[in-house]
């Protein structure tokens, strides 16, 4: 597989690499500012309990944002170019997507870390049985799919000629991340509802119809 | 042919067929078989030779693989929904976002008949105001601190909404702006329980406690309907002419005269009032009051001061004279036993025997003479444990001498007719209630369950049975005859009373409220009701109603095997609304789902009565939760406030979070109470339940295993884990329980 057709497959292997590096590096510093913010708000709770639940719940959230993010990326970035104000955006979408989608899977891992650790004690069989842990385990496994098949030494390996519509399992991680959400004990459901229906919004741009040819690194 | 549509089809046609071939209808394995179908299709030259073929026959083949797939998928989607917790998902949802939304208000029912008191969460607010619909006056609400507000509402005070039934537009006025809420309002119509006879029997009387009257009645039909004020219980003929009325929220006793129908203040004898009950000599009269100090009164009649009185020690229900006027019975539910006291000569009330029943009493009454004592029961275990069976339930009448406290007769009353088919099933003697000793010794029996009245001889024959729903005397409560032997019996659910007449064996209806026909025309919402309420009483196959355990929506204080091999505490059904999910794990998003457990467990009902499992829904949503025993008590709002301060130190909002009390949310009871974990397994859950009215709820946890709410703070929180009581002193913790008595 050479890597015009590598490009083909995955968006984002087409880029430079510097502008790959940066994004991502830009990304992990502002994963690792929330995860620093997350830490101070844990460490001046007064009950471990809480302590816990803050990290637990603060991670979660960071992973569902960049997640959701990098599922929004593709529509703002049409609608930037659209609107004129980044001409440039959407040649970096595929970039920043691939850095937020990856960056999720991550904090995912951290999130489920976590909280088997924490609130779970380390206890599996919950993970089998409450649906919503289900969900959220089930998403964990999708997003790290997803992030071990964004590297091009795993693609080429696999043979994976299907990487975009294996890549659509970030929307159905989405729902799952959704299902996980509203049915856990503490997530405001005000707070997740106004989340992924702002995602579903931005969405829908999506469709927003394209200005001038498409770029040779998407596809069509 | 090759196009991303295609190659996501055929991924799509190829996942949908692999996951209906499995039999787990979950929404990890979907996504597995569509993981498995991206890379088994990218791995192979499947998409290849797809793409060779022509486009008609490329997509008929796919559309071939993808129907078995669909069919599949459509098969188990009401699986896939339940195992995903989908299928409740909804009501959760909303009445969760109801108390998300800021100001909330909780609980969400109000009844147009009594007082009630709504807590509001408004973050940040300093005052706030509230107009609970049309036709009221504003009612000003009491800052608990941390945007907590109590609204303290009062019908006869504030007015009732001009709306009657559905949903009710609210006004809560925080800081000065207005924001709109809905409420569900109910009118509760009339309900005439327990009766009442004249010492000649000429008369007898009932009360309505929703609609504050007195009912009196002759053998000629209804005598008069007297309002008498707030919250009657229980009503008794002191003498022909005068009746003692109770009040569940009143100081005093009323006194009502028989023939005028004037009403008069009687003795104070404090808040609280449940039961009343007179000596066979009328010499007497007992008072039983229940509430957070239960307590036993003799009134001395005719001039009716207060000759004895005793604190009780757990919750009594009914109350009956023995042979004399110092002889009295009290039937106690928490510990389930019958307790006889006896007044000293010295005018003190002590205990004078007990009798274990094992099982709370549904109903005490006494034979004319006093010399028997009869009781109805769902069981009798006079060694007093509980019964290990799996929702056991026996329905009897006991007959207790007097004088020996001993069961002289016990009379299981449940049996099957020949049309029913299945060995073990009954429709029969089911729930015993209203219990009357003839004149000619036979035992009169009115049976709620199975809505019959049955009359048993004195030699044990018998029984006559007469059905009583074709009168539309649904589940019927109590009886009584007069003494030309015409029969009263009282059904609250039917708003109505039937007359037995003992020439004809003729039930004739005497309706204080519209029948079904005029309320199915007009007020659709209380017919619903009226079914649900009938269907509350009405047995299933197997013997069992809600009744049977939830005794008028409220706890049996008895515990049951619920099927996990657990003596759990039974649960009142009271103030259900906006609580969703229920049980005690949570496992039942709606409470109409739980019309399945009585139709596969319980064998399914004596009647066939389409749209039961919704009816009984609406007809438990709208029980207004207990009262508090602080309600209506002058209140210590600085420590009340303390408390509420308390309350958010140990952060037990973070799962009991204002309005109601309860965020609806589950957890684990490894993660509150992992020193239960050896008899629970690590994925057991319990739902969050709401504080409010919790000090009328004991007793507390999932297993009833704290008495008190300091036990629940103190004895059963060794790892400090439900709430961080530890961070509290000892003074907020008393604060703290001065809160939660509060709400």
């Amino acid at each position: 597989m050479n890597s015009e057709s590598r490009s083909q497959i995955n968006p984002s292997a087409h880029a430079a690499p510097r502008p790959r590096r940066v994004v991502a590096r830009v990304v992990a510093a502002c994963s690792a500012v929330g995860l620093a913010a997350i830490g101070i708000a844990a460490v001046i709770e007064p009950w471990a309990e809480t302590r816990a639940l803050v990290i637990a719940r603060g991670s979660g959230w960071l992973a569902c944002g960049a997640l959701l993010t990098s599922l929004c990326i593709t529509p703002l970035s049409r609608l930037a170019e659209r609107l004129t104000v980044a001409p440039r955006a959407r040649r970096l979408a595929p970039v920043v997507r691939r850095a937020l989608g990856m960056a999720s899977a991550w904090l995912a891992l951290l999130h489920a870390a976590v909280s088997l650790a924490g609130p779970l004690d380390l206890e599996l069989l919950p993970l089998a049985t409450w649906p919503h842990l289900r969900a959220g385990a089930s998403a964990l496994c999708v997003l790290l799919l997803l992030l071990a098949t964004s590297y091009g030494s795993v693609v080429t390996r696999l043979r994976l000629t299907m990487f975009r519509e294996l890549h659509r399992l970030a929307f159905v991680a989405a729902a799952l991340v959704l299902q996980h959400a509203l049915l856990s004990a503490y997530a405001s459901r005000q707070l997740v509802l106004g989340v992924f229906g702002a995602a579903l919004l931005f969405g829908l741009l999506r469709w927003l119809p394209t200005k001038g040819r498409l770029a040779h690194t998407e596809f069509k | 042919m090759d196009s991303p549509r295609i190659r996501q089809l055929a991924a799509v046609a190829v996942a949908l067929s692999l996951w209906s071939l499995g039999a787990q209808p979950e929404l990890w394995t979907l996504v597995l078989a569509y993981a498995l179908a991206v890379l088994g299709l990218s791995a192979s030259s499947a998409m290849r030779r797809l793409g060779q073929l022509p486009r008609g026959l490329g997509l008929s083949l796919l559309l071939l693989l993808l129907a078995p797939g669909a069919l599949g998928a459509y098969r188990m989607h009401a699986d896939f929904a339940s195992s995903e917790a989908l299928s409740g998902a909804w009501p959760v949802l909303v009445d969760r976002l109801r108390l998300e939304r800021e100001p909330a208000i909780a609980p969400p029912l109000l009844s147009r008949d009594r007082a009630q008191t709504f807590f509001v969460r408004a973050k940040g607010a300093t005052g706030m105001r509230a107009r609970l619909g049309e036709g009221t006056r504003e009612v000003a609400a009491e800052a608990l601190g941390h945007g907590v507000f109590r609204v303290e509402y009062d019908p006869r005070v504030h007015g009732a909404p001009k709306q009657r039934e559905g949903a009710l537009d609210i006004e809560i006025d925080v800081d000065g702006t207005i924001t709109h809420r809905q409420l569900t309002v109910v009118t509760p119509r009339a309900h005439p329980r327990w009766l009442a006879r004249s010492p000649d029997g000429s008369r007898a009387a009932t009360v309505s406690r929703e609609t504050d009257e007195l009912i009196l009645l002759s053998s000629r039909g209804l005598v008069q309907r007297v309002e008498v004020g707030d919250e009657p219980v229980d009503c008794v003929f002191i003498d022909e002419k005068r009746l003692l009325v109770a009040h569940a929220s009143a100081e005093k006793l009323s006194l009502v005269d028989a023939h005028s129908f004037s009403v008069s203040e009687g003795p104070a004898v404090g808040r609280w009032q449940r039961r009343l009950a007179r000596s066979p000599t009328g010499d007497m009269l007992a008072v039983l009051r229940d509430g957070p100090a239960p307590e036993l009164l003799l009134l001395t009649s005719p001039e009716l001061p207060i000759a004895a009185r005793l604190p009780l020690d757990a919750v009594p229900q009914w109350v009956a004279f023995g042979h004399d006027g110092s002889t009295v019975a009290v039937a106690h539910a928490r510990d389930a036993r019958l307790t006889r006291y006896r007044l000293g000569s010295d005018g003190q009330l002590r205990p004078a025997g007990e009798l274990k029943l094992g099982r709370a009493a549904v109903t005490l009454r006494r034979s004319p003479s006093g010399d028997r004592w009869l009781l109805s029961a769902t069981d009798f275990r006079p060694d007093g444990s509980r019964h290990l069976g799996n929702h056991f339930v026996q329905d009897q009448v006991l007959e207790v001498d007097s004088d020996s406290l001993k069961v002289i007769r016990r009379l299981l009353t449940a049996r099957r007719t020949p049309r029913q088919s299945k060995p073990g099933d009954t429709d029969r003697g089911l729930s015993p209630m209203g219990l009357h000793q003839a004149a000619d010794g036979s035992l009169l029996v009115a049976f709620a369950g199975s809505e019959e009245l049955a009359r048993f001889g004195k030699d044990a024959s018998g029984p006559l049975s007469i059905d009583t729903a074709e009168a539309g005397i649904y589940a019927p409560h109590d009886l009584v005859e007069l003494r030309d032997g015409t029969l009263i019996i009282s059904s609250p659910s039917a708003g109505a009373l039937g007359m037995l007449d003992p020439g004809s064996d003729a039930l004739r209806p005497l309706r204080l409220e519209p029948g079904d026909g005029y309320l199915l025309r007009h007020d659709s919402a209380a017919l619903a009701r009226r079914a649900g309420e009938r269907g509350f009483y009405e047995s299933t196959r197997s013997g069992i109603s809600c009744q049977s355990c939830h005794m008028h929506g409220d706890s049996d204080h008895g515990a049951h095997n619920l099927g996990d091999h657990r003596l759990l505490p039974t649960l009142g059904v009271r103030g259900l609304l906006g609580t969703a999910p229920f049980l005690r794990d949570g496992s039942y998003a709606r409470l109409s789902e739980l019309d399945h457990v009585a139709q596969t467990l319980y064998r399914g009902y004596l009647r066939h009565a389409p749209g039961r499992r919704n009816t009984l829904a609406l007809y438990m949503a709208a029980l207004p939760r207990a009262r508090s025993f602080r309600s209506g008590e002058a209140r210590d709002l600085a420590a009340e406030r303390r408390g509420l301060n308390a309350f958010m130190r140990a952060q037990c909002d973070r799962c009991h979070t204002p309005p109601a009390f309860s965020h609806l949310g589950q957890h684990r009871v490894g993660n509150l109470f992992p020193e239960l974990l050896p008899g629970y397994a690590v994925d057991d859950s319990l739902d969050t339940p709401s504080l409010l009215s919790v000090s009328a709820t004991a007793p507390y946890l999932n297993d009833g295993r704290a008495a008190s709410l300091a036990e629940v703070l103190d004895e059963h929180n060794p790892n400090n884990l439900h709430g961080d009581v530890a961070a509290l002193d000892e003074k907020q913790r008393r604060d703290l329980l001065v809160f939660l008595e509060s709400l």
